[in-house]
């Protein structure tokens, strides 16, 4: 890990600035291993997430079911606020399963805090969607944490997401699973991806992040 | 100072500042720690649930709700349905208690049955057309047999996840299932600052209404007190993880276990029942022929 | 059962915060022999926790820090001799790992693979001996009051049994029947076990039979920021020549005589025409800043009831008494933030007037500003900035000052508190004192007529602690009515405070 860190130091100091400063953005560590600050503030982020899990459960509990029962299969634009958990934990630890993790224990948060969906459509389907996030991350090896995979990330949760709906709702006609889907993908790229972005930026900036490879870029003082 | 609870106060001269000044010593009573006793929270509603370890309650519930996934039949689900609500009663858990504890599963319920109604998969007459909405003889029965199922998968899984207590749970996962004690604990560790949350929350709001920060929009107000707890709590987490190494947590060497999980009989009858349910629900269905896969067109 | 004691070896060792320009600590070097006792001393801020952090091992790795030169514990490198050292840290707050209080002390046990009916007997006995016995094993660690669990976390460090006991301001939160209670629980712990200890404190008095060694951290060199040994030797031989030099650099040396800063006297018997001169005696023809009525207060049930108290403009009051009482409770009901149970505190018409009523707890945030001001007993919960300076800043900008006023009261603050080479560091990484002093600088910079501070002196050295009395005097003697929840004797006493008790009923 010394040996990337280094790398990244000289990149600011090489002659191709720009290229090399997205380089050292978004070539990061090579420690695969979690520390124990990583589990903890993953577990943390998932509660929080899951909270807001169950929040959206009873918030929209009528809502959902309202624009369910009347649109195509709209009410997929409404997934993206179960899907943030992983892409959100993955890019502030930056660690191989921090998605799956972090999505599997928000899911079952919500699960025990009580919710319209059981086991299957909290602690199912957040398995699916934390594997599917992190795929994002697996296929470049989990060494790029940038805007780029965490949108993806959020996308493939949407696909988990309307791939459980589907599975729990197969009565639906082709036209309904196509829409689910699309709304499924555009909720996750937006919300769980282009906002968790946004978000961890901002948590950043507060400077707690200071134990984390996310959360060094401020100057000293 | 009779009276349990009220102020007095007492003119005391006190050694060290001046024997001239009059000092006033109020006291306050009040009710001593040991009369501050929190209700145990059972560890669910019913006594059978309670006494299964929380392992095989997780397990039991998967059991119950994945085979139903195969079938998409009115007959089925009111079995199963019917089979978990009557298992419950007998259980301690009463349809009354059921219903309340599961409203919300009623309402996606519901939705679940109108989505299907419209927007099914249309067989058989066509009763109704509106743009793209084509209600059929196939879609209402798809729409009843989803209302039932949604019911019977989600019903059982909301009761048994009631009074789960994490800390039984992680012990389970790591001497029945073997995970890894680093993250079932550090997870343990994350899920218990939930609890905090709700105070830190309210602390939270406290300090921000004593700071001025408190007026003005109440949803911008909840954002950004809720973008302030988030940073608090990865800040508390940060320090939780120092304090659980400072207490040795984290290390490659072997572990104890300070509370037992084990499995009883107990574990093997509930993940029996959880079992047999489905595949009577599924059977019934195939017998009078009205077992109907899921994917199938209708 | 006895314990093999640790032997520490620092060999100019040097540790520097990633997010810091300077090194915390540098060119340590020192020997702790086994079963040595070791009180580390230092102004606020000198390092020593960093320094507790580092034995214990739980700096962190490269990424979190630089470090230089080895700190090893029995030979091994402290970074992964874990547990051979227990580490009690200074924030009792984010000490609780789980739920139940007997699954918390049994926690470092288990890491240790101690056998389960070893690991309870242990867990009875140390919560037996910080005085927790009362306390149901399977009790929820949540309600439990700021001493409280500064005790449980003592309980947990003490069942591992570690060859090297790391306590940082282990007392610092509780009351003097608890300092005791954790003093003797260590003392019959290193008598019965002969561990090696390393305890931070500024209160010396406290640890001084226990001790035979004192490391003094510093600035050895008075320009930098950087901190190193500056004294280290037996008590007698470090408080007999280092003495003034301790004293200057903020040390509670033995015998430190405490500033006088009561009120100036009242003038003639019954004047109350001065605000700001009628203190110290209650004066029955004054209206009081703050009053309850029929108070009941509490969270949820009520701890107290039927409460008529008076706070007066220009005069001190100390809420005091044990751990849990109830005090932070009340102290929060007075401030208006938490809703009464029953009765009504009003605050007098004067200082109301323009706010809506004379009951705080109706009012609008904005109200409360100028009017109450709160500092509460974690300081954490009250940063609601980025960085130091506009976290200050807050409360004057939202009285409507404008930028540069509001940031020069704030620089004037800082340079009170000693803070001002933090203004754009991050809220969340000071040490503790500095915390402290941070949270009552951004209350003090709303500049209320009525104060309540919960604890607002736990963890300041000698010199910062001064400042803060300086700082209280100040605004008493401008007429601000201020009301102090405190364990800290010294503070009563230096600003001549009227005290108001907690007991509980029945004892
Ligand atoms: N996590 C951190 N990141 C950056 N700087 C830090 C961090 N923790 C401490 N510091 C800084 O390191 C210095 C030493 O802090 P430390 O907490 O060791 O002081 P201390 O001697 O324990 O003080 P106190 O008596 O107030 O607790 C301080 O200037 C502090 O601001
Ligand atoms: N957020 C909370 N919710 C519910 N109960 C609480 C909360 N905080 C504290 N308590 C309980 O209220 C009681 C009084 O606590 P409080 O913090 O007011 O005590 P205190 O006198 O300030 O003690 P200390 O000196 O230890 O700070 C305690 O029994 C405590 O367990
Ligand atoms: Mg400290
Ligand atoms: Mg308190």
């Amino acid at each position: 890990m010394p040996t990337t860190e280094l790398s990244s130091t000289r990149a600011f100091e090489g002659s191709k600035r720009e290229r090399h400063i997205i380089m050292a953005e978004t070539v990061a560590k090579t420690n695969y291993k979690w520390r124990v600050v990583d589990i903890v503030v993953a577990a943390i982020i998932a509660v929080a997430s899951g909270v807001i899990f169950w929040g959206w459960d009873v918030v929209c509990a009528a809502p959902l079911a309202l624009f369910e029962a009347v649109t195509p299969g709209f009410e997929g634009l409404l997934n993206g606020f179960w899907l943030f958990a992983g892409p959100l934990a993955a890019i502030i630890v930056r660690k191989p399963g921090a998605a799956l993790f972090a999505e599997t224990l928000a899911a079952f948060l919500e699960l025990t805090l009580g919710n319209q969906w059981g086991v299957g459509g909290s602690l199912i389907v957040g398995i699916m969607q934390g594997l599917a996030a992190e795929i994002a991350f697996a296929i470049f090896a989990w060494k790029q944490w940038n805007i780029g995979t965490t949108i993806l990330s959020g996308a493939l949760a949407g696909v988990a997401c309307w791939a459980y709906y589907w599975m729990t709702n197969p009565g639906w006609n082709a036209m309904r699973v196509s829409w689910y889907l699309v709304g499924s993908i555009i909720s996750g790229v937006i919300i769980a991806g282009a906002l968790m972005w946004a978000l961890h930026k901002a948590i950043a900036a507060t400077g707690v992040l200071d134990r984390f490879a996310s959360g060094r870029a401020e100057a000293r003082v | 100072m009779g009276n349990d609870s009220s102020t007095s106060a007492i003119s005391l001269p006190l050694a060290g500042g001046g024997a001239e000044r009059r000092r006033v010593v109020d006291r306050v009573v009040v009710t001593p720690p040991s009369a501050r006793k929190e209700p145990a929270r059972p560890a669910s509603p019913s006594w059978f649930i309670a006494k299964v370890n929380p392992v095989t309650r997780i397990i039991g519930a998967l059991l119950l709700c994945i085979p139903m996934f195969v079938s998409l039949d009115v007959v089925s689900a009111s079995v199963a349905l019917g089979l978990e609500v009557a298992l419950l009663w007998i259980g301690g858990v009463d349809p009354i208690r059921i219903c309340r504890s599961t409203w919300p599963v009623w309402i996606a319920a519901v939705g679940g049955f109108i989505s299907v109604l419209l927007y099914g998969r249309t067989s058989g007459e066509i009763l109704w057309t509106a743009g793209w909405i084509v209600v059929s003889e196939g879609s209402v029965y798809l729409a009843c047999a989803t209302f039932l199922r949604v019911l019977a998968i989600a019903v059982p899984g909301v009761v048994l996840a009631l009074g789960l207590d994490p800390t039984d749970l992680a012990d389970g996962l790591v001497q029945i299932l073997h995970l890894s004690p680093r993250f079932v604990y550090g997870g343990l560790a994350g899920m218990r600052m939930f609890t905090l949350l709700q105070d830190d929350w309210r602390a939270l709001g406290l300090s921000r209404r004593s700071r001025g920060l408190g007026d003005g929009n109440a949803i911008q107000r909840a954002f950004s007190q809720a973008f302030g707890l988030l940073v608090l709590s990865i800040r508390r987490a940060t320090k939780l993880a120092t304090a659980m190494e400072a207490r040795g947590f984290g290390g490659e060497g072997p572990r104890s276990a300070a509370r037992v999980s084990r499995l009883h009989p107990i574990d093997a009858v509930f993940c029996a029942i959880c079992f047999v349910i489905p595949f009577i629900a599924l059977g019934v269905a195939v017998a009078t022929g009205n077992w109907h896969f899921s994917f199938q067109g209708a | 059962m006895r314990i093999t004691p640790a032997r520490v070896e620092a060999k100019d060792w040097g540790w520097r915060h990633a997010t810091r320009k300077d090194f915390a600590l540098r060119g340590l070097d020192f020997d702790i022999r086994p079963g040595e006792h070791v009180l580390l001393l230092g102004a606020s801020g000198a390092g020593k926790s960093t320094l507790m952090a580092g034995l214990a091992g739980v700096l962190g790795g490269s990424d979190e820090g630089e470090q230089e030169g080895s700190l090893t514990i029995d030979g091994v490198e402290a970074g992964i001799a874990r547990g051979k050292a227990g580490l009690v840290l200074q924030d009792p707050d984010s000490q609780i790992i789980l739920e139940r209080v007997g699954d918390d002390a049994a926690f470092g046990c288990e890491n240790l693979a101690v056998p389960r009916d070893e690991t309870w007997r242990r867990v009875r006995e140390s919560l037996d001996l910080v005085g927790l016995k009362d306390i149901d094993l399977d009790r929820s660690t949540r309600h439990l009051s700021g001493g409280q669990r500064q005790r449980l976390a003592l309980a947990g460090v003490l069942a591992m049994q570690p060859g090297l006991l790391l306590l940082d301001e282990p007392t610092a939160n509780l009351d003097p029947e608890g300092v005791r209670e954790v003093h003797d629980a260590v003392r019959d712990v290193l008598e019965r076990t002969g561990q090696t200890m390393v305890v931070v404190e500024h209160h010396i008095d406290v640890w001084m039979d226990l001790i035979d060694r004192v490391i003094v951290i510093g600035h050895p060199d008075p320009d930098s920021h950087v901190g190193g040994v500056i004294a280290d030797g037996r008590p007698d031989e470090v408080f007999g020549e280092y003495g003034d030099l301790l004293a200057r650099g903020g040390a509670w040396v033995p015998g430190r005589a405490i500033p006088d800063r009561a009120p100036a006297r009242v003038r003639a018997d019954g004047d109350a025409a001065g605000e700001a001169g009628a203190a110290g005696t209650r004066d029955d023809h004054r209206e009081p800043a703050l009053a309850t009525e029929d108070l009941s207060f509490g969270r949820g049930f009520p701890l107290g009831e039927h409460i008529n108290l008076e706070f007066f403009a220009g005069e001190v009051t100390a809420l005091m008494g044990p751990n849990g009482a109830g005090k932070s409770t009340l102290a929060l009901t007075l401030a208006g933030l938490l809703k009464p149970l029953a009765g009504h505190v009003r605050v007098r018409a004067d200082i109301a007037e323009g706010a809506r009523g004379d009951e705080p707890d109706k009012w609008r945030s904005r109200e409360l500003l100028g009017r109450i001001g709160m500092v509460f007993q974690e300081p954490e919960h009250q940063f609601a900035a980025a960085l130091v300076r506009d976290e200050v800043a807050i409360g004057p900008k939202s009285m409507g000052a404008d930028e540069t006023r509001a940031y020069a009261t704030a620089d004037k603050m800082l340079e009170r508190m000693n803070l001002s080479r933090f203004a754009k560091a991050n809220p969340y990484t000071l040490s503790g004192g500095e915390k402290r002093r941070l949270s009552v600088a951004s209350m003090l910079a709303g500049a209320p007529k009525i104060l309540v501070m919960d604890e607002p002196t736990f963890g300041q050295d000698f010199t910062t602690w001064t400042e803060m009395v300086d700082l209280i005097a100040k605004v008493r003697d401008q007429g601000s009515a201020v009301i102090i929840v405190t364990h800290d004797e010294a503070l009563v006493r230096a600003l001549d405070a009227r005290r108001i008790m907690f007991g509980f009923a029945g004892e």
